[in-house]
């Protein structure tokens, strides 16, 4: 189903060194230490996820025929307006054809797989010969200047996924999972229609993440999320070559990657320069592994992104080429 | 793990400069910040295979109301440690 990926980074870098100027109490080499991130790229005032989205898209699309596109589904929670549909409005500046569905999925580090999820239902459905799958994100907007913790976790960027029916490289064993009871850990409080403990104002407060209770979280539902993907694909972990999992920080991966017994060498690890990048972390991180080499035909690769919502999802990939 | 050596760990991961006990107030320990709580969850993990219930990080106010959340798991540890007291 997937037949290639194109991710796209805003210009402006945030590195160590500058958050390091503007806390003093985190010297460059600890920020490093605890994230495993080096820089971040930020989106300008003017560039939007949509934005981010576009370019990746028109990377992905370049050599490529638009009309045999049926589908453009875009996840994102920075969205371009909230009405109208970011989707709608990427139509029409990617030249994609009229008879094209369009719509946008708020979601976040789960959100990747969900969309390939979608996906893989509007193919087998007949319902589009080809699905163009987006993500675009710019959680740093919604940040508190004075966070470092936010500050040196995320990254801005998008990314475009062209699924065929026509591709080799399957998608199954999906598994999915909810809690809603942890949506205040990671939250943009008056960035709908809800206002904050009736508060004026209306408008969005800063991004409150309560990074104890999300790593929590990860711990608890991740192996069991892997066992569950594993059963149903009917294979055992040393059956899968790769593993990629949604980029949160280098300390939280590390530590499910040992806790889980995968080798190194098989899990991706790519956010050193581009931070947590949210739903588009693992089309990163899927884009850098091709290129490395990491990612080969006939090699069968484990998916999995996890975070607000808190929402979780899994899948497995056959790479065919 | 006995709770003795437990709390050593803790000691360690929430960076006290003296030997913490039960009445140990949390807010008294430089590493009690978002970082240390991060380190904890983790340790808890690997060492006791211990997840936390959702929500219960913010209402540990004491060393004491980690060792009671993690009390059973303690007892599990020593069990499988030491095969004598079993039964």
């Amino acid at each position: 189903m997937i037949t290639a990926v194109r991710c796209h980074l805003p210009e402006t870098r945030l590195t160590n060194d500058d958050l390091a100027a503007l806390f003093p109490e985190w010297p460059s080499e600890k920020i490093y230490q605890k994230t495993g991130i080096r820089e971040r790229r930020l989106a300008g005032p003017d560039e939007t996820a949509g934005d981010l989205a576009f370019h990746a898209a028109q990377r992905l699309l370049e050599d490529r025929d638009r009309s045999r596109i049926g589908f453009v589904l875009h996840c994102t929670q920075s969205p371009d307006y909230l009405l109208p549909t970011t989707a709608c409005l990427l139509q029409n500046r990617l030249d994609l054809p009229q008879r094209c569905g369009a719509l946008d999925f708020n979601l976040g580090c789960s959100g990747y797989i969900y969309g390939l999820a979608l996906s893989d239902g509007l193919l087998r459905a007949g319902h589009a010969d080809a699905v163009l799958l987006l993500t675009g994100e710019t959680y740093s907007k919604f940040l508190n200047p004075k966070d470092k913790g936010t500050r040196t976790i995320f990254g801005d960027a998008g990314s475009a996924t062209l699924l065929d029916s026509a591709s080799p490289n399957r998608l199954h064993s999906f598994v999915f999972g909810t809690d809603g009871s942890g949506g205040e850990f990671l939250i943009v409080p008056g960035s709908g229609m809800r206002r904050p403990d009736g508060a004026e104002p209306a408008g969005p407060r800063p991004l409150a993440m309560n990074g104890p209770e999300v790593f929590n979280f990860t711990v608890r539902v991740v192996p069991p999320l892997i066992d569950q993907i594993l059963d149903r694909g009917r294979i055992e972990l040393r059956d899968v070559d790769y593993f990629v999992f949604h980029q949160a920080n280098a300390f939280m991966i590390e530590h499910l990657r040992r806790r889980l017994d995968i080798p190194a060498d098989k899990f991706a690890l790519s956010l050193e320069y581009v931070g947590n990048t949210v739903s588009c972390s693992i089309p990163i991180a899927i884009e850098s592994a091709l290129a490395d080499g990491k990612i080969r035909p006939g090699m069968r690769i484990l998916l999995a992104g996890f975070g607000v919502g808190l929402s979780w999802a899994g899948c497995l990939l056959e790479w065919k080429g | 793990m006995t709770e003795t050596q437990f709390l050593q760990r803790l000691a360690e991961v929430l960076m006290a400069d003296q030997p913490i006990a039960r009445d140990t107030p949390l807010e008294s320990l430089s590493g009690w910040d978002s970082m240390g709580q991060v380190a904890l969850v983790a340790m808890l993990d690997e060492t006791l295979k211990y997840q936390l219930p959702p929500g219960t990080l913010q209402g540990c106010k004491r060393v004491g109301d980690i060792v009671a959340l993690v009390g059973q798991k303690l007892d599990a540890a020593n069990e499988a440690a030491d095969p004598d007291r079993r039964g």
